[in-house]
């Protein structure tokens, strides 16, 4: 309430009914401002004393509001006024700042009104903020707490750019000396910060902009640091207590039945343990800082609830030549060329439909050991009752190309929804079992319905235990009507499955004339 | 290049002394707006920018005075021709397709920029689409550059087939234009609708999908919003109250900024529930508690799912990813709660 006192609003209105109509509503909301009922005397008072938002109606007379607008704009004093304009009609105005000055025509609900006065007194209070010299040098001069110590008392904003000597680079965004959110490859908030503060060698940048990303550090500069430091110090001193990195865990409670009330880290472990059972794996993709994962872990396997099954080598089950550079890079230039529109060609979808949600989940555990794959823990976890829908999973490839995994509900009536975000569609992956063998009809309804629309490659995924024999093909193929090169794909196979699976998506994809057509918009 | 101006020059003054007689000064003839479409295609690809097109498409007469004269269609015709150049920016280029149909060139227009061209004229124009005598019925169809094509021909061709595709929408076919929203609500909810785009289903208790399905769709359409921040696009939710325990709120607070308008709109608002980036609107009408409605179109898609609640916890649901009825919803939903008519 305090913010709204300190800024004024010139309310620069000349029709009766407006005037008391906007300043009954300043005044509800406890808006300090002052009235102007014609240009010349807008522009005075903007002069004298700039206000922090001009609320405008475009026939005021004398000078009118885009004339006022064109001289306030370019005078230095003023130039960072955002404008609010009221008109009858829309019109084009001249020099029209997007993402900082407003257009409202009438009639408006005085809700839309607050929503624009609180976005428009935003962008100036951003405006108003920021500098713009940047600030440079090295982590073994500067250490990064210092640093961040530094940028909290001056109360910068901006962006902080971290570069390890191995080129491994991290973001620091602050806003009014506040850190708002740390990233560092697919890590983000404390667990992303308290790692960047472990870097001692590297290059740091801060460069003043407006940051616009919500804050998701939730304490105070002062405090994450100080947490961060302890952490860290915790960590070096119990670091031989903790399990080794490369040690399989295994769960012995049963994690759809764990009581409520338990703290979120347990409930994210016990969900990650069957996707990541190795505990560097589990460690990395634990949202929760390291320090406290390990602890947790620890407390865990005290109490039995988590038991190391063995200790293993680092092993891949997959070359890390799963996708080459030359591979991803072709993969992104067709998809480029089957898309016109250039916003598009960062990620490829593929529609996951299957006959149970529980085949949706064991694929994604089959691919969890793809590299660069990440699993959406959030709507995999969630325990609504609701069929899976939206990304479960995404694989990144080389060049900044991610393939999306996008799960379709397996009920009837989906159509308008799979046109609807087929947007991007590189494939179509049909899961089944035996155990869900009537749903199959469903299958070759979203089959023929994505067809329709959309030329992609479709992969077919039996997703029964038992091992697949020919006649059990043969059936399916038959069921399916499938051509000759397209093949059933076991889920339960060998771990190389979702390999094939993968490179043969990614074949058709470079080899043949795929992905065609698209929706028909206005 | 030069030639080719030059030409275009020459065809241009002398077009406008033939035409003078008929109509403004700014109306050409097909050759030069194709000729200029081709350029604008040209000259789009080199600077990266988009460009769009408009045909409008005269598709019948009504008259009650019995069959119509020349006299009569030319007097439409000027009609028409004048006030979609009152209508257009002075740097939009507008002429004579073929037989029936006006084509207006966009320069450095999108898609939504093109919607919004197409509802001034839409606008402009009811007096002779309503309310005149004879009145006609003018469907607009619109294709941009490079999303629907990346040449002019390509461009108009797509356009052309839409003309086609919104003759069978749903939206011309029940004649929901003149409909009030809660009205087509009522008429979409209780049809038994199973084509390709159009489908009614039944959600609630004992249910295959139960009312959360709900919160599911309109998660995923924010986190399709959240991997695509730059791409422009209007989404309008309509949940029973706007309250701090919406199962919303988390997504919408870690969406930050994005070139997608979101309105959350309800009968009531809890006071002091603000997000940022994210308009709140309290419409203060009790049809907003018994109904969820997702509105949303996106440069490459258009989804709109409408439920009503019916008895014993059991919701009548329409859904659709047909692009003409979702922006005639969200059209009519802005008129009808006098919010702003925008994209």
């Amino acid at each position: 309430m305090k913010e709204r006192k300190k800024e004024k609003i010139l309310l620069a209105l000349f029709e009766k009914e407006d005037i008391e109509g906007f300043s009954k509503f300043l005044k509800e909301r406890e808006f300090d401002f002052v009235l102007a009922t014609d240009g010349a005397r807008a522009m005075d008072m903007a002069i004298n004393e700039p206000p922090s938002l001009i609320i405008i109606d475009l026939k005021l007379p004398v000078i009118n509001g885009e004339r006022l607008f064109q001289i306030l704009k370019n005078n230095p004093n003023t130039s960072r006024i955002p404008f609010l304009f009221i008109s009858d009609t829309h019109q084009e105005i001249r020099g029209f700042r997007t993402g900082t000055d407003i257009f409202l025509t009438k009639p408006f609900q005085w809700e839309e009104l607050y929503e624009s006065v609180r976005q428009a007194l935003a962008f100036g209070r951003e405006k108003a903020s920021i500098g713009d010299k940047d600030i440079q040098g090295n982590l073994s001069q500067m250490s990064l707490v210092d640093l961040l110590q530094v940028l909290h008392f001056n109360k910068k904003e901006g962006e902080l750019v971290v570069t390890s000597p191995e080129g491994e680079s991290g973001i620091i965004y602050i806003k009014d000396g506040q850190l708002y959110n740390a990233i560092l490859g697919e890590i983000e908030k404390e667990k992303a910060l308290f790692r960047l503060i472990t870097w001692k060698d590297g290059t740091f940048e801060f460069m003043p902009k407006p940051v616009n990303i919500p804050q998701r550090l939730g304490s105070t500069t002062g405090n994450l640091i100080m947490e961060g430091v302890r952490q860290i110090d915790e960590f070096e001193k119990a670091k031989h207590l903790f399990p080794d990195k490369d040690s399989l865990l295994k769960t012995r409670v049963n994690t759809a039945t764990l009581p409520k009330g338990l703290k979120p880290i347990i409930y994210e472990i016990l969900f990650l343990v069957e996707y990541y059972p190795r505990v560097g794996d589990l460690v990395d993709h634990c949202s929760f800082p390291d320090y406290e994962v390990y602890t947790t872990l620890m407390s865990l396997i005290n109490r039995r609830i988590l038991v190391e099954v063995k200790r293993i080598k680092e092993e891949k089950e997959f070359s890390e030549e799963f996708v080459s550079p030359t591979l991803a890079i072709r993969i992104k230039e067709k998809v480029i060329n089957r898309w016109a529109d250039m916003l598009s060609v960062n990620s490829g979808k593929v529609f996951l439909v299957a006959t149970s949600d529980a085949l949706i989940k064991d694929f994604i555990l089959a691919c969890k050991n793809l590299p660069d794959f990440h699993i959406n823990k959030a709507l995999l976890s969630s325990d609504d009752g609701e069929p899976l829908l939206g990304d479960v999973g995404e694989l990144r490839l080389y060049g900044g190309m991610d393939i999306v995994l996008f799960s379709v509900p397996p009920v009837r009536n989906m159509m308008p929804m799979l046109r609807a975000f087929s947007n991007n569609l590189i494939g179509l992956v049909l899961l089944w079992d035996e155990a869900s063998e009537e749903r199959v009809a469903h299958l070759m309804e979203s089959r023929k319905e994505v067809l329709s629309t959309r030329s992609v490659p479709v992969l077919y995924v039996y997703g029964d235990k038992k091992p697949l024999k020919s006649a059990t093909i043969l059936k399916y193929r038959t069921l399916f009507n499938m051509a000759e090169d397209e093949t059933v794909f076991p889920l339960h196979g060998k771990k190389t499955t979702i390999f094939k699976l993968f490179r043969t998506l990614f074949d058709s994809l470079t080899k043949e004339d795929y992905i065609q057509g698209s929706l028909t918009a206005t | 290049m030069k030639v080719l101006k030059k030409e275009l020059v020459e065809k241009r003054f002398s077009l406008l002394d033939e035409s003078k007689k008929l109509f403004e000064s700014r109306f050409y003839d097909a050759f030069f707006v194709n000729e200029y479409g081709r350029l604008e295609a040209v000259r789009s690809e080199r600077y990266g920018m988009p460009f769009s097109i408009i045909i409008m498409h005269v598709d019948s007469f009504n008259s009650a005075a019995g069959p119509l004269t020349k006299k009569d269609l030319l007097d439409f015709l000027k009609k028409l021709v004048n006030t979609v150049l009152k209508v257009v920016r002075n740097c939009d280029v507008t002429g004579m397709l073929e037989d029936k149909r006006i084509i207006v060139i966009l320069p450095h227009t999108d898609y939504f920029g093109s919607l919004i061209t197409i509802k001034k004229l839409k606008k402009g124009l009811e007096f002779l689409t309503t309310k005149g005598e004879p009145y006609a019925s003018i469907i607009f169809a619109q294709a941009t550059y490079p999303r629907d094509g990346k040449t002019y021909t390509e461009m108009v061709r797509v356009a052309t087939s839409r003309i086609g595709d919104i003759k069978n929408s749903l939206w011309e076919r029940l004649s929901l234009g003149d409909k009030l929203f809660w009205e087509i609500v009522a008429t979409l909810t209780s049809g038994s609708h199973s084509e390709h785009e159009y489908v009614n289903f039944e959600m609630g208790e004992g249910m295959p999908l139960g009312e959360g399905f709900i919160n599911r769709i309109n998660q995923m359409i924010l986190h399709e919003i959240r991997k695509n921040p730059k791409r422009r696009g209007i989404l309008y939710m309509g949940i029973k109250s706007i309250a701090k325990d919406t199962p919303l709120r988390d997504t919408l607070n870690m969406l930050g900024k994005t070139a997608t308008k979101i309105f959350l709109v309800g009968e009531k608002k809890e006071p002091g529930f603000d997000i940022k980036n994210v308009t709140t609107i309290a419409l203060n009408d009790s049809r907003l508690s018994e109904a969820y409605i997702t509105l949303f179109m996106s440069e490459d898609s258009a989804y709109g799912l409408l439920c009503r609640e019916g008895w014993q916890g059991v919701y009548s649901c329409f859904h659709t990813s047909d692009p003409y009825l979702v922006e005639g919803l969200i059209t009519r939903f802005q008129r009808d709660y006098e919010l702003q008519e925008t994209f």
